[in-house]
């Protein structure tokens, strides 16, 4: 039987052609502020500290990533650490929607302070939801989304936030 | 928080009202929307989901990969498809393995199948919104034959968990073919007859047209997805722009509606003529579907490599995403959920501002939303 052939990095090299350009162009407005993760066809995560996370932010907005599809805070408990990840898409340019931007960051955990991080609010106004719901699963505020209240969770609820790694669910 | 009173003008005479509408089933599902009325205008608008929220994400932690099939399929069950595939497209990217031809097929198959089941739902609702009732017992009714079909291949009526990490659980049976293409000729004649009685209705128009408008960057600017942003002149659909599952392979390019009016006639009207697109893209499909393998020999408990992607569909109400973090452990680390009903929760406010109390049934319903998906 013969083995299946892996893609040429040739292909490869070619499929990813336009994100490269997309970090091209972020890094010329950036210089440093950001890392990249990966880049992989239609993926490109980047690593951003969370003070820089706005003006990265606004970079991707002026490149035409104008809608955000998700925003997911896990917790890492061995790295008490937080991260939280806005997943950006485009779609008001046909050319870049099959693109996603991954602005990733970490927050440190603390046992006295509440883990804070600017609110993307003012660049992205379809985060706001995903940002209300993170902050009430894990806890995380987001500094300047306008009403971070409670969405999902009852309203008497008064348990830890419950996607935290240390709220067990009952009876497990 | 929340304020449930009556304002007094200087004369002392009561000027707005605040009303909590639900959260006792408005149509769909436990919802409430605390509104603000001037007389018979709404002025302001408060979403207040969660009443059935049951923790989704973090009881996927609990579960190997393949008991979160049927157990993800459950905050959206008569789109079954469109919820659970997305999840089985990232554990196969996660272990670099794809699905066999024939699999991807079945899988586009059934999610049309789900996008049918699901819009006729959609529109068996909204009849009675707008004081139909006729159009409440057809749809219903022909969802019935299109449940049949989905019976045919996935075994169950409506929670089927038919696509599974590395293929989808069974075939097809032989004669799926020649009874669909019945149910679709049938259905074409039906879609007619819906035309004729609600869709092209005179009442349908003055109760739809021009109502409850979100402007094109509006609707991106909150972040509307699928049909309600293809009804506000954006065409965006994941089938098109990152395709998954062979739907490259279908020239789907005419099967994707786009209208401009972005008000609730406009989103109706999407939804009507993807239940014919959708029978469109099946049949293209059945007449591509290669021979061979459904599926990928898994045995017992899938092991995930370590690693975390993000993996978006096009499901019956917009892109459903999943974020899936893998330690290399039996049970996901983190599973992320982003749906698209969650996402149309900001489009409320905006397409009821300034509009009379009468056309908030039809506007809330015209997003599809629903809120068990929302909720999670």
């Amino acid at each position: 039987m013969s083995t299946p052939t892996p893609p040429s990095n040739v292909n490869v090299e070619v499929s990813i052609k336009k994100e490269k350009q997309l970090v091209e162009k972020m890094k010329n407005k950036l210089k440093n502020k950001f890392t990249l993760d990966s880049i992989k066809p239609g993926r490109i995560n980047v690593i951003v500290l969370p003070n820089n996370i706005v003006e990265v932010s606004k970079v991707a907005k002026s490149i035409c990533f104008d809608q955000v599809s998700s925003v997911a805070g896990t917790d890492f408990p061995s790295d008490n650490e937080f991260e939280v990840v806005y997943h950006v898409a485009c779609v008001s340019n046909s050319r870049y929607r099959n693109i996603i931007i991954e602005i990733s960051t970490r927050i440190k955990k603390s046992e006295t302070a509440k883990p804070v991080i600017n609110s993307l609010y003012n660049v992205w106004r379809s985060c706001d939801w995903h940002e209300k719901e993170t902050h009430e699963m894990l806890g995380i505020v987001f500094k300047g989304n306008p009403e971070l209240r409670r969405v999902l969770l009852p309203e008497d609820w008064n348990d830890i936030p419950p996607l935290r790694k240390d709220y067990i669910l009952p009876g497990r | 928080m929340i304020n449930l009173s009556v304002e007094f003008d200087i004369k002392g005479k009561p000027s707005t009202l605040s009303l909590s509408i639900g959260p006792q089933h408005p149509g769909s599902g436990h919802f409430r929307l605390i509104i603000t009325v001037d007389g018979d205008i709404i002025t302001d608008i408060y979403p207040d989901p969660g009443y059935v929220h049951r923790g989704t994400e973090k009881m996927a932690e609990y579960r190997d990969y393949f008991q979160n099939i049927p157990h993800l399929e459950r905050p959206i069950i008569i789109d079954s498809t469109g919820i659970t595939l997305p999840f089985c497209l990232a554990i196969e990217k996660l272990m670099d393995k794809e699905a066999p031809p024939r699999a991807q097929y079945l899988r586009i198959i059934m999610a049309e199948l789900n996008r049918i089941i699901s819009h006729l739902y959609w529109l068996g609702i909204y009849g009675p919104f707008l004081g139909h009732t006729t159009m409440f017992m057809w749809p219903m009714g022909d969802r019935e034959l299109f449940i049949d079909l989905a019976e045919m291949i996935g075994g169950q009526r409506v929670t089927f968990a038919y696509t599974i990490p590395g293929g989808v659980r069974n075939d097809m049976p032989e004669n799926f073919k020649d009874k669909a293409l019945k149910i679709f000729d049938h259905f074409e004649r039906r879609l007619k007859e819906y035309d004729d009685i609600f869709i092209n209705n005179p009442i349908t128009d003055k109760r739809t047209k021009g109502i409850g408008v979100v402007k094109k960057a509006d609707a991106i600017d909150i972040g509307l997805t699928g049909p309600n942003l293809r009804a506000s002149n954006v065409k965006s659909d994941i089938r098109l722009d990152e395709p998954y599952c062979l739907y490259d392979e279908l020239d789907i390019k005419n099967n994707i509606p786009v209208l401009s009016e972005g008000d609730c006639w406009a989103r109706m009207m999407i939804r009507r003529i993807e239940l014919h697109e959708s029978m469109e893209i099946i049949k293209k499909a059945l007449k591509r579907i290669p021979d061979g393998s459904v599926k990928l020999p898994f045995r017992g408990a899938v092991r995930v490599p370590e690693g975390k992607i993000f993996v978006r569909t096009e499901a019956a109400r917009g892109v459903m995403g999943y974020y899936l973090i893998s330690d290399g452990g039996k049970t996901p680390y983190r599973v992320k959920l982003s749906v698209p009903s969650f996402r149309s929760i900001p489009g409320m406010p905006i397409a009821l501002k300034n509009v009379r109390i009468g056309d908030m049934p039809p506007i809330y319903w015209s997003f599809d939303y629903w809120p068990v998906e929302a909720d999670k």
